[in-house]
């Protein structure tokens, strides 16, 4: 008898866009100045969690990862850093520390899309809220990893829309890898390079080079593959 | 020189060994854990054919006695690796370096525990033959009902008297797969995306297809965690006589048998001359110093007749 788990959320995550961190979309966002800052994690509109980030001078950590989908609170109170869980994280409250020009890298590992982080910086006297993740700033990335065969349109802050495809998978004899993820630099007038064309289970990096910036891809035509031509018609040939 | 000599055929004694023969029988289930998978199995094994040939050098030369299979079960458990996306390059290093600065996280989208079950009746699908060199060996067996005070005439009454036994003791035995039926790759193949299909079948077709051309050849995939490489047969062999232990199995219980359990002779003791007539109570004379030897054409039994009852 088997137990298999799909993460069903990743086979029906659509659309996907900056302002609803998902499964098949995150952001990763630079953190350049030193500072004490409190993280405040919601989805749809709720706050469930914070967490503190330590921003110091010095320091080789390239990258804090933090799963949004952990922060829900029937569920155990782990975080994923990309490397040295011990210096990096207190995984119980949740403070992280990482050297300055590191990236937090925020994404979802299950469940559905919906989530939203801000930063708020804590000077000695005051807050101040410094990043929104529904408003990307200029080096951050967002990342995207679109799985189901169909066109796609991509659009963005400038209002600029790009169609894109996600080719069908071909079952073949050894194991699909896919390509190297397609870049696309996002600036205020929008979209670099043309139509996006994707294997399924490539990524996408958009390069944020604008303020204030949002990207969304949604599905407009699904592929279902070979044979999903519609019913089958049968004629009688004594009424023709 | 001994008081009686008995001799029987080689042909007699083909037919003595076919009762023995028959008469074996055993059965053994388990499970073993191999890493990445896990084997259970239910055998059971009975013998059929063979041939007998009495040597000179006082042997018994048994060939190519059939091991028939039944049940023959295999269950193999095995782990399939999660299917994840994701986890791509976001920065690569500056130059001179070279690798990933920044990485996206791997989402996995598809994990089995404990995975898929492959069910595999090999009854009829696998032959093997057990050889073996024996000497005969001679064993007395005491009655076990025959209790303090009663006599041989209690015993017989009874029906239970002592006897002289003939043994089949092995000198050597020999186990061998001798042929695995071609079908059984094209069997463990369609098990296998049978199962994978059982997995994934309510996925819609896209997202069936998708994990499957992620997962690659499913068959290729099992075949590697089973480590099965080129030759099956090889594969099924090693599996079932060296990691399952079959044939030392099979091969312990026939030698358990032929030495210990069926003997393939049984002698009264004291042997009956004359039954019960009338008044007159049976004539039986005691045997002591029972032997056996083995020529190229039969068994001779020698024996000396005994001073008490």
């Amino acid at each position: 008898m088997s137990n298999s788990h799909i993460n069903s959320y990743a086979l029906e995550h659509n659309p996907v866009a900056s302002e609803e961190i998902g499964i098949l979309g995150g952001v990763a966002h630079k953190m350049t100045q030193t500072a004490e800052y409190l993280g405040t994690v919601l989805f749809r509109g709720r706050e469930i969690g914070n967490f503190t980030l330590n921003v110091t001078a010095e320091g080789a950590t390239s990258q804090v990862d933090v799963d949004l989908f952990s922060f829900f609170p029937e569920l155990p109170k782990a975080v994923t850093p990309s490397c040295c869980p011990d210096e990096q994280a207190d995984s119980q409250n949740r403070i992280f520390t990482m050297a300055k020009d590191s990236y937090l890298v925020l994404f979802a590992s299950e469940g559905p899309p919906g989530y939203r982080v801000t930063l708020d910086r804590l000077d000695p006297d005051e807050r101040v809220r410094v990043y929104d993740t529904r408003e990307l700033k200029r080096d951050d990335i967002f990342f995207m990893t679109l799985l189901r065969p169909g066109t796609y349109t991509f659009t963005c802050h400038s209002g600029q829309v790009v169609n894109g495809t996600v080719t069908y998978p071909v079952v073949g004899e050894d194991p699909f890898v896919p390509q190297e993820p397609r870049l696309v630099d996002l600036t205020a007038a929008g979209f670099s390079g043309g139509e996006i064309t994707l294997q399924p289970a490539q990524g996408v990096v958009f390069n944020i080079q604008a303020d204030n910036a949002w990207v969304r891809a949604e599905l407009t035509a699904p592929n279902n593959g070979p044979g999903d031509g519609g019913p089958v018609r049968w004629n009688n040939p004594l009424n023709q | 020189m001994a008081h009686f000599t008995v001799a029987a055929s080689e042909n007699t004694f083909r037919k003595l060994f076919t009762v023995v023969r028959d008469n074996v029988s055993a059965s053994t289930s388990g499970s073993k854990s191999f890493g990445p998978f896990k084997a259970s199995w239910a055998f059971g094994f009975k013998l059929a054919g063979g041939t007998v040939d009495l040597q000179s050098n006082n042997s018994v030369l048994i060939s190519e006695l059939d091991i028939i299979y039944t049940p023959a079960s295999l269950t193999l458990s095995v782990d399939i690796p999660q299917i994840c996306v994701g986890g791509f390059c976001l920065i690569p290093k500056p130059w001179p370096w070279k690798g990933c600065l920044i990485s996206a996280p791997k989402i996995c989208i598809f994990s089995a525990n404990p995975d898929i079950t492959l069910p595999i009746n090999l009854s009829g699908l696998i032959q093997s033959e057990i050889s073996g060199a024996f000497r005969v060996k001679t064993k007395y067996h005491q009655s076990n009902s025959r209790k303090a005070g009663m006599n041989y005439l209690d015993a017989e009454d009874k029906k239970d008297p002592n006897q002289w036994q003939f043994y089949l003791d092995p000198i050597w035995l020999d186990i061998d797969i001798i042929d695995i039926a071609d079908t059984i790759g094209n069997i463990l193949d369609m098990f296998i995306n049978n199962a994978i299909d059982a997995l994934l079948g309510w996925l819609p077709g896209w997202a069936k297809n998708l994990i499957k051309a992620i997962m690659g050849s499913a068959t290729k995939l099992i075949r590697k965690i089973l480590d099965i490489g080129d030759d099956i047969d090889e594969w099924l062999s090693n599996l079932l006589g060296v990691s399952i232990g079959l044939f030392d199995f099979v091969v312990t219980i026939v030698a358990d048998y032929f030495a210990n359990k069926f003997p393939i002779l049984k002698v009264e003791d004291p042997y009956p001359i004359l039954p019960y007539s009338g008044s007159l109570i049976p004539v039986k004379i005691p045997l002591l110093n029972v032997g056996v030897n083995i020529t190229n054409t039969e068994m001779v039994l020698t024996a000396d007749v005994g001073a008490t009852l």
